[in-house]
C-alpha cells in the first residue's frame, strides 16, 4: 500500500520539496475530512474544505489531481501513519538535479521520470528541474554531488578545434 | 569839379554884385560931394535914381542871363540826356547786332566744334579699336608665348605633383592594409577565442526555433541512457 501511495505521489510530482508539499496538503485535508466531516462523501468534503479553511489555488489543484482511488488508501486510522512514512521515505531518497535547455511541463516530467525510474531498476529517485537555456538541447546531471554535463553545448566546447577546423575550411 | 552850369550863374552874381558896387560907389560919392548944396540935391536924386537904375537894369540883365543861361542849360541837358538815349539806343541796337552776329558765330562755332568733335571721337574710337585690337592680338601672342615657354616647366611640376600624390596614396594604402590585416587578424583572434560561444549562441538560435518540445524531450532521454552506460546514474 505504501508503494502504491508513493506511485501516485510521483505521477503528480517529482522534487522532495514538491512531494513534501503535497503530503502537508494532504495531512490538513484529512484532518478537516476525517476529524469533522466523514459523514460526507470526499467530493463534497473537499468543496467544503475549500470554502471554510480558505485553501489556496496551488494546493486546491494538488487535491483535485489524485483520483478517489488513491484517497480510498486512507482512513481516519492510518493517515498519519502512511504519510509519515511516505514522508520519511522521500527524505531518505536521493537527489538527481536536472537541468533542462527548455521549460519542461508536467507532461515531459512524467517521461523523464518515468525514464529515471527504469533507469534505476525501480528505484525512486527525486527529480530536481532546472532551466538552462544555454544547454542548448540534452541535459545536464547533478547526482551525488558530481556534475555531468550531456549538453549540446559541452559537445561543441569539448570539440570545439573541429568546430575550428570546419569553420577554417569555409574562410 | 564846379559844374558847367553853374558859370552863367556865377558870372550873372559878380556882374550884378560888381552893378550894385558901382551903383553904391556912385551914390555915396554924390552923397558926400553935395550935401549942402540944394541943387546938388536934385543931382544927388537923379544920380540915385540913375544908379537905381542901373542897378534894377543889372539884375533884369543878370535874370536874363540867368533864365537864359538855364534855358541853355536845360537845353544842353535835354540834348545830353536826348543824346545819351540817342547813344543808348544804338548802343543796344549795337549790341543785340553784335550779339546776334555773336551768337550766329558761336552757333556756327559750336557746330562746327561739335562736328570737328565727332568726327574727332569717331577717329579716336577707331584708332583705340584698332589700338585695343592690336594690344590684343600682341597679348594673346605673348601668352601663347608664355604658355609655350612655360608648358614644359608646367609638364614637369605637374608630373612631380603626380608622383608625389601616388607616392603619398600608396602609403597610405599600405597603411590601410597594414589597419585592414591588423583589424582582421584582431577580429579572427576574437572569433577564435569565442568560437564556442558563437557557436553556442548561433546553435541556441537555430534550435531554439527548429527542435519540438517532443524532439528536445528524447535528447534528455537519450543523455540520460548515456549517463546509465557511463555508469553515472547507478
Amino acid at each position: 500500500m505504501e508503494n502504491n501511495i508513493l506511485d501516485y505521489l510521483f505521477k503528480n510530482c517529482f522534487s522532495k520539496a514538491d512531494l513534501l508539499h503535497h503530503l502537508s496538503t494532504l495531512e490538513s485535508f484529512f484532518e478537516f475530512y476525517f476529524f469533522q466531516n466523514q459523514t460526507l462523501s470526499l467530493v463534497t468534503s473537499q468543496k467544503e474544505y475549500f470554502l471554510k479553511e480558505n485553501i489556496q489555488e496551488s494546493d486546491k489543484e494538488i487535491l483535485l489531481s489524485y483520483p478517489v482511488s488513491f484517497y480510498s488508501f486512507f482512513s481516519l486510522e492510518n493517515f498519519y501513519d502512511l504519510l509519515k512514512k511516505a514522508r520519511e521515505f522521500i527524505e531518505k531518497m536521493e537527489n538527481l538535479t536536472i537541468s533542462l535547455p527548455f521549460e519542461a511541463a508536467s507532461r515531459e516530467k512524467e517521461k523523464i521520470g518515468k525514464k529515471v525510474y527504469d533507469l534505476f531498476s525501480g528505484r525512486r529517485i527525486a527529480l530536481d528541474f532546472k532551466h538552462d537555456p544555454l544547454l542548448l538541447a540534452g541535459c545536464a546531471l547533478i547526482f551525488r554531488g558530481i556534475y555531468k554535463d550531456y549538453s549540446l553545448k559541452n559537445i561543441l566546447e569539448n570539440n570545439e578545434q573541429e568546430v575550428r577546423n570546419i569553420i577554417a575550411s569555409y574562410a | 569839379m564846379i559844374d558847367i552850369y553853374l558859370i552863367p550863374v556865377m558870372v550873372t552874381l559878380i556882374i550884378i554884385s560888381s552893378a550894385v558896387t558901382i551903383a553904391y560907389l556912385i551914390k555915396l560919392f554924390t552923397s558926400l560931394n553935395h550935401k549942402d548944396n540944394p541943387t546938388d540935391e536934385n543931382y544927388i536924386k537923379e544920380a540915385q535914381k540913375k544908379a537905381n537904375q542901373i542897378i534894377l537894369q543889372a539884375i533884369k540883365g543878370a535874370h536874363k542871363i540867368m533864365v537864359r543861361s538855364e534855358l541853355a542849360g536845360i537845353k544842353q541837358i535835354a540834348k545830353e540826356k536826348l543824346e545819351v538815349e540817342k547813344i543808348d539806343r544804338r548802343y543796344k541796337k549795337e549790341l543785340e547786332t553784335l550779339a546776334a552776329k555773336l551768337f550766329a558765330g558761336l552757333d556756327l562755332h559750336l557746330e562746327k566744334q561739335k562736328k570737328e568733335y565727332e568726327s574727332y571721337l569717331l577717329k579716336t574710337g577707331k584708332q583705340l579699336e584698332e589700338s585695343f585690337s592690336e594690344s590684343k592680338k600682341r597679348l594673346l601672342e605673348k601668352m601663347d608665348q608664355f604658355l609655350e615657354a612655360e608648358s614644359g616647366t608646367f609638364s614637369s611640376f605637374s608630373q612631380e605633383v603626380k608622383n608625389q600624390i601616388k607616392s603619398q596614396v600608396e602609403e597610405e594604402m599600405i597603411k590601410v592594409n597594414a589597419e585592414v590585416e591588423n583589424y582582421k587578424k584582431a577580429r579572427v583572434i576574437a572569433i577564435d577565442k569565442n568560437i564556442a560561444a558563437i557557436v553556442t549562441a548561433a546553435t541556441l538560435k537555430v534550435l531554439g526555433k527548429k527542435l519540438t518540445l517532443d524532439e528536445q524531450t528524447d535528447l534528455v532521454l537519450k543523455a540520460l541512457d548515456q549517463a546509465k552506460v557511463e555508469k553515472f546514474l547507478s
